[in-house]
């Protein structure tokens, strides 16, 4: 029963599929045809992020990320992610897994929110499609005019309060409580050096990956 | 074709970890295979449901309410389409094409297309689970607007 919770939505659309395939089966074979693109560019895509989502958990230095993507960097940042993301490949939801790696690892809000934009809408090599089908001035246009907003977009997000943005997704180390989840990048000595008197103060006491790697000495 | 850059810098990154060490890359890939295996079912469901969706919105209802005079609203009903589903470039763009030939306004197209790499109530479920309830909410509304604003702006310059 838990494994069918975790999958609800797969269970109900498979479920839908089967009624619908008995009372009305021609939509079936289209959505059919519709699927099997989708699950084309998904298999071509998801694989490769999810490597490099995990090879940048496991190698990328926090301090790197915090320096180039991190809330003290600038416009260099903000030219940083946009290219990130516009090298991409694949619908937006690729972009998840990896601009989460970045996230913990200390980029800032201003960063991710820039990188999936871009990911989802900027991509060079869709520029060369949408020149062909949609007309230079179209597409030129459009682009002008996105990419700005895209930095309004991110600028906007990065003001607003505390996201909660969970650090351990489903499978990743045991769910203890939300307060502890920064703890994990500690490296729990309790050495003082922060100014707060115990890891898990400044765990508490932290709203994002990036302030951790600010304050303690061990990650900046 | 796109995706090889993407292709290029994972085969990069994967031969230099492996270069590095082999042990961290292997933990590197058992983790990959973690994240792959929460993700996909969900990506699956997600999309089974845009699919079927496509099937059911016929291909004339959306270039009429597309290319419908009223400017305001065919520019809405493009961005309400674009945000409930999700499609492949390599899809969107020609289907764009013959949208356009078919009477569709370029405002409405460009608010369109923006909601639909941008905003996805489809992709929310997974974008909730990454990134929490409040993020989600305020990306897709905010991008949503954002959108609007670039097909007005486009509509008064084109």
């Amino acid at each position: 029963m838990e494994i069918v919770k975790k999958r609800k939505l797969l269970v109900i659309s498979i479920i839908l599929y089967l009624i619908l395939l008995i009372i009305k089966p021609d939509i079936v074979y289209t959505a059919l045809g519709y699927l099997k693109s989708f699950v084309l560019e998904m298999v071509q895509v998801l694989p490769l992020v999810f490597i490099v989502s995990a090879l940048i958990t496991e190698w990328v230095p926090a301090r790197l990320i915090s320096r180039h993507l991190g809330s003290k960097s600038g416009i260099r940042g903000v030219f940083y992610s946009l290219v990130l993301g516009s090298l991409s490949a694949g619908p937006i939801y690729a972009a998840f897994p990896m601009t989460h790696s970045l996230y913990k690892k200390g980029a800032s809000i201003n960063s991710i929110v820039i990188i999936i934009s871009s990911w989802a809408v900027i991509k060079v090599p869709m520029l060369l499609m949408e020149l062909k089908f949609l007309g230079s001035e179209f597409a030129f246009l459009r682009y002008a005019i996105t990419v700005p907003a895209i930095l309004l977009l991110g600028f906007v997000m990065s003001r607003m309060k505390k996201f909660g943005i969970p650090l351990t997704i489903d499978g990743d180390h045991d769910q203890s409580e939300p307060d502890n989840e920064y703890l994990c990048l500690l490296p729990g000595n309790d050495c003082k050096a922060c100014g707060y008197s115990t890891c898990a103060e400044l765990a508490a006491a932290a709203d994002s990956p990036g302030f951790v790697n600010s304050k303690c000495v061990f990650l900046s | 074709m796109t995706v090889l850059i993407l292709a290029g810098i994972t085969a990069a990154a994967l031969i230099f970890s492996l270069v590095k060490s082999p042990k961290r890359t292997g933990k590197s890939l058992k983790y990959a295979i973690r994240l792959g295996r929460g993700m996909l079912p969900e990506v699956l469901g997600i999309l089974l449901l845009v699919s079927l969706l496509l099937s059911v919105l016929d291909k004339e209802i959306i270039s009429a309410t597309l290319g419908n005079a009223n400017k305001l609203f065919s520019t809405a009903m493009g961005a309400l389409i674009g945000s409930v589903t999700i499609i492949p470039g390599v899809i969107a763009f020609p289907l764009s094409r013959e949208l356009m030939a078919a009477g569709a306004g370029s405002m409405a197209l460009a608010a369109f297309i923006t909601t639909l790499t941008m905003v996805g109530l489809a992709t929310s479920p997974l974008e909730k689970r990454y990134f929490g309830t409040k993020f989600t909410v305020y990306r897709n509304s905010l991008s949503f607007i954002m959108a609007i604003f670039i097909a007005l702006v486009m509509g008064v310059l084109l």
